[in-house]
């Protein structure tokens, strides 16, 4: 009887050893596809248009507002304006835009605010690649503004699609 | 001597239940998670997403994704649209206003699985190589149809 009973017993913990060993495959092959899984990343862009004095109040009195106009990846039109005004006009391509955006900032750190119209050709894609480079953290003293991803300051606070309501 | 081996087998039982129970508990956990981000395993076979690098992470929580590919427009699970090469034919457009589409206006304001979700975040799943046009006239009818917490969205890799 003793004997039956001991070797039940001894039953039970290999059949628990190879439980917790098919446990813990499982487990790992969750963990790694939730890994897999969570490599998506949302851009925020308020919809509604701003007029230009609500947009400088925005821009925290009177800051320097940048404006794109995207016609395509060869042709995008940069303005600066401050208080009405242009203070910065120029056209690029968009795999120079990131230069010219950080140069910009340089050269206006109290801006925040960037809006973009873009042509309809233009592919999603180039859109987002705009706001992957307005939303790159920077390294401008005294910004407030943060990168969600990495918590350093972003080059622009405010990114705007203000083409949406224009038809 | 007996006595004292036999107490130590019996403790390494009762640490293998235990140490099932965490196991257990923990792929539970996963389970879960895992099943509220099957919609973006699901969506990797249909989509493209443009990389960018500083977005941020999407709540796992009341959003409601609206995919954009060059064929169709579903929300949530449901096929809402068929689009050709990415664009919107005319019969699906109002009449008066080219930009708004009256056939997804209308297809989310009067279904009650949409309509009470304008609270909720609206995250578009667009192909990289969908144009922005098509975009553009989907954001303008969710804002609309009073749908304004709207995001796009990107990948950190393909």
């Amino acid at each position: 009887m003793f004997r039956r009973k001991k070797k039940k017993s001894g039953e039970v913990a290999i059949q628990l050893t190879a439980l917790v060993d098919a446990l813990t495959i499982l487990l790992v092959f969750f963990m790694m596809s939730k890994v897999a899984g969570s490599n998506i990343k949302i851009f925020d862009s308020s919809v509604f248009p701003t007029s230009e004095k609500q947009a400088q109040a925005d821009g925290a009195n009177e800051a320097p507002i940048t404006y794109l106009e995207i016609t395509d990846v060869n042709k995008i039109k940069v303005t600066v304006k401050s208080a009405d005004k242009n203070v910065f006009e120029s056209v690029t391509a968009l795999d120079q835009l990131n230069l010219m955006l950080k140069n910009l900032k340089l050269k206006y750190p109290l801006m925040k605010s960037l809006k973009i119209e873009s042509s309809p050709e233009v592919s999603y894609k180039d859109v987002i690649k705009v706001f992957d480079m307005a939303k790159a953290p920077e390294s401008v003293q005294g910004n407030e503004s943060t990168s969600p991803s990495t918590d350093k300051p972003t080059l622009f606070e405010d990114v705007t699609l203000e083409d949406i309501f224009k038809g | 001597m007996f006595r004292r081996k036999n107490k130590k087998s019996s403790e390494v039982d009762i640490q293998l239940t235990a140490l099932v129970d965490v196991l257990t508990i923990l792929l539970v956990f996963f389970m879960v998670q895992q099943s509220s981000s099957s919609e973006n395993i699901k969506m990797k076979d249909l989509i493209k997403l443009p990389l960018a690098q500083n977005g941020y992470d999407t709540p796992i929580k009341e959003n409601v994704n609206v995919i954009i590919t060059d064929g169709f427009i579903k929300v949530g699970d449901n096929e809402l649209l068929k689009l050709v090469e990415g664009k919107f034919n005319t019969s699906q457009m109002h009449e008066d206003d080219s930009e708004f589409i009256s056939a997804l206006h209308d297809k989310i304001t009067n279904e009650e699985e949409w309509s009470e979700k304008k609270e909720f975040q609206w995250v578009l799943l667009a192909d990289e190589k969908v144009p922005y046009e098509t975009v553009k006239k989907t954001i303008y009818t969710l804002a609309i149809s009073g749908f304004t917490k709207i995001k796009l969205a990107s990948t950190t890799q393909q």
